[in-house]
């Protein structure tokens, strides 16, 4: 669809009188067709179609005054739906339109329309003709709030929020992928991550714990001790015992050379609003039930609230996902340690005891190891160890 | 400001500012030196070296002779063999004296070395217009250095930015060209008591908006941000993004925010013939076009050498008001 401009009939002339239409609404024309005259002031002139269609709509009637450069009529495609609404029937618009003071308007530009970039994309994206719009741009280009406006008109902002009001932020990326950058806590995760997988080999050695008599003997120590103890507290606590047999696994690669460390600190991996932080108990192997808890609960707390003390150093993480119901998972080491735990849920699953068919609380721990301090055997050999430490640490009374 | 205000910041002047850089890197690194004219004793012509004579001594601050392509050569020299020197040009019009020493040697030198050698030089010299000093000491010459590969360029637009980035530009390995801006010397704002200091190539939004980005370094921001103002009293918000170093430019940020305002002006002291903003537009063409929903408009300098009248030289660079009429011919859809 294409305007019928009417043209600068002479120089500072403003408005032009249309004398005849030679076309009725809906009639064929054809491209250089004269199709009306118009009279200023001192002549009289013939407009031609830009375009070959049917005339669409007729703007300035017949005996009107229109201002010049600005569209006197329309010419489309049969069914093509006119500009102005139904309501006004174009023959009987008695007077021009009043249009919307624009500095510039330009004759039309050989029937082209022109749309601007963003405006096409919002189009795009909220499926609305660009064929039926008028442009309120400088040239008659379309712009972005004439689509926003269409697109209300025809219900097509089924997100209202995208329809925004003159004075609100226009509404951006409609139906596009949203974009979240990283905050300064991501963007350390990643590079410690991409570090971890990238250089360090890791392999991988599961093992199930059958959890019965350890959990019995936790609900016999909580109800004594009115405390709270916890699987991950029993798991920090067995493997910081077991971790003092097999000093590869409490240690760092540096380069070429393995750096066995002289405490165990063992980091407990915890889920924060924004990602992951690692508080850490030092010394984890000297402690006894009760202060491990205490320290646990206090050190999650601290790093929960951004005051984790970034000078004490973890020497192997455990991470667990047990809370969640997960079985096994294949956890990435937190660099530069060695090694890390991943724990999954204690639950009842079917077991052979002493050759009958029963149900226990069992338990995976997946080991994740960098090979090049430690091997396979040495590996099955810690979780061997830490099996045996979690039935004779935790023994329930009979 | 938009970017990290410390706790301890306290109020100080651009020349300062950029005072304190020069002393902190000089007291940290043995091998950075300063030379200039009349920078020793007098403390250069802008201030910008008071005190270090005091400080340093002779030997870390040297006084030359009017022969700006001979110490520049020097610089280059000395950069190359290992030193850190700060050259400064008392005016960047004066720096087409030493046009050969930089494009010629400086920015080629690592490259036809294939990568073994190194000019961690950097040149401050004070450009822009604003006192009336006619055409031969006024322009904003940027574009040449912006042209010409192997060199990085800084310009930047508060004392805290001419600080933090003063001292980066001396850490690094490349020639670094450092321009000041007259106008810009004796405005104050906050700078950290504790030592920070400001990456190359990060920019930085000066004001956030959402109905237009207007993009401005050095001078020109201290005017977007006046005009932003006036603009937001009419209900126009606009974003006003500084690179503040150009090389390496921060291409992300700029089309960040042009992605989310759609409108965008490019404000420029520099003749517009050439400059700077011409290229910035043609980055945002190519990568942001969809996003645009009015053409890109450069508000720059006039095509002409700055005349001495005080009133015509105002003129010909981009005012407050001239900002302001170009934001809303830009919203408007009006002809530029």
């Amino acid at each position: 669809m294409i305007p019928v401009i009417m043209p600068q009939i002479g120089q500072d002339v403003a408005t032009g009188v249309i004398t005849s239409w030679y076309k009725q609404v809906g009639d064929p024309v054809q491209s250089g067709e004269v199709i009306a005259t118009v009279e200023g002031d001192k002549a009289a002139f013939d407009i031609e179609a830009d375009a070959s269609g049917v005339l669409l709509q007729i703007i300035v009637a017949q005996g009107d005054e229109g201002n010049v450069l600005e569209p006197i009529g329309y010419i489309g495609q049969p069914g093509e739906i006119p500009v102005e609404d139904s309501s006004s029937t174009p023959q009987t618009a008695a007077a021009p339109k009043p249009t919307a003071p624009t500095r510039h308007i330009e004759p039309s530009h050989g029937g082209k329309v022109f749309v601007s970039p963003s405006a096409r994309r919002t189009a795009q994206n909220l499926g609305v003709d660009l064929g039926g719009l008028k442009g309120s741009g400088p040239g008659s280009r379309i712009v972005k709030n004439d689509v926003l406006a269409a697109a209300k008109k025809l219900g097509l902002d089924s997100v209202s929020a995208a329809a925004p009001s003159a004075d609100a932020p226009p509404a951006e990326r409609i139906a596009e992928d949203t974009v979240i950058p990283f905050t300064r806590m991501r963007q350390a995760i990643a590079e410690r991550l991409t570090l971890s997988k990238t250089t360090i080999p890791h392999f991988y050695i599961v093992q199930d714990i059958d959890m019965e008599n350890a959990l019995q003997w936790r609900e016999q120590y909580n109800r004594l001790n009115k405390t709270h103890f916890t699987v991950t507290d029993m798991v920090v606590l067995a493997v910081a015992l077991t971790l003092r047999e097999f000093p590869h696994l409490n240690a760092h690669v540096e380069k070429d050379r393995l750096v066995v460390k002289a405490q165990v600190n063992i980091g407990v991996a915890t889920a924060a609003e924004e990602g992951l932080l690692v508080p850490v108990i030092p010394d984890a192997d000297t402690k006894d039930e009760l202060t491990l808890s205490t320290e646990i609960k206090a050190r999650t707390t601290e790093a929960r609230q951004g005051r984790l003390d970034p000078d004490v150093k973890s020497s192997f993480t455990i991470t667990s996902l047990g809370m969640y119901g997960t079985q096994c998972f294949l956890p990435i080491i937190n660099p530069p340690e060695a090694a890390i735990l991943g724990v999954g849920v204690a639950e009842p699953r079917p077991v052979a005891v002493n050759g009958l068919l029963g149900v226990h609380r069992v338990m995976t721990l997946t080991l994740a190891c960098d090979h090049r301090a430690i091997d396979g055997a040495e590996a099955a050999r810690f979780l061997q160890s830490l099996k045996a430490t979690f039935s004779s640490r935790f023994q329930p009374t009979l | 400001m938009s970017t990290t205000t410390a706790v301890n910041a306290r109020t100080i002047m651009y020349r300062e500012a950029l005072n304190e850089a020069l002393k902190e890197e000089m007291r940290r690194d043995p091998t950075v030196f300063v030379l200039g004219l009349q920078v020793a004793a007098r403390g250069g012509s802008h201030k910008v070296t008071k005190d270090i004579l005091e400080e340093f001594g002779p030997k870390r601050i040297l006084d030359t002779p009017i022969a700006e392509a001979s110490f520049t050569g020097v610089g280059v020299g000395a950069a190359i063999t290992g030193m850190r020197p700060v050259v400064e040009i008392m005016f960047l019009d004066f720096s087409m004296l030493i046009l050969d020493q930089i494009i010629n040697q400086a920015a080629k030198y690592e490259f036809m070395t294939g990568g073994h050698g190194k000019v961690p030089m950097v040149l401050r010299t004070p450009g822009g217009c604003g006192n009336g000093l006619a055409a031969q000491h006024s322009q904003s010459l940027e574009a040449l250095f912006y042209h010409t590969p192997g060199l990085k360029l800084v310009m930047p637009a508060t004392p805290y930015d001419a600080k933090g980035l003063l001292k980066s530009a001396i850490r690094d390995d490349d020639p670094v060209i450092f321009i000041e801006h007259k106008q810009l010397y004796m405005t104050k704002g906050e700078v950290p008591e504790t030592e920070y200091l400001i990456p190359l190539g990060k920019g930085d939004i000066k004001r956030s908006g959402h109905n237009a980005t207007v993009i401005a370094w050095s001078n020109m921001v201290p005017r977007a941000l006046a005009a932003a103002d006036k603009l937001a009293q009419e209900g126009i918000e606009v974003e006003v993004v500084d690179p503040r170093s150009l090389v390496p430019l921060d291409k992300e940020l700029i089309l960040e925010s042009v992605r989310k305002t759609e409108h965008v002006l490019i404000v420029q002291e520099a003749v517009r013939r050439g400059g700077v903003a011409s290229d910035i537009c043609s980055i945002i063409m190519e990568e942001a076009f969809d996003y645009l929903d009015a053409p890109v408009r450069i508000l720059a300098g006039l095509n002409t050498p700055i005349p001495f009248n005080l009133n015509l030289e105002k003129h010909c660079v981009p005012q407050e008001e001239s900002i302001v009429v170009a934001v809303k011919h830009l919203l408007e859809g009006s002809e530029p």
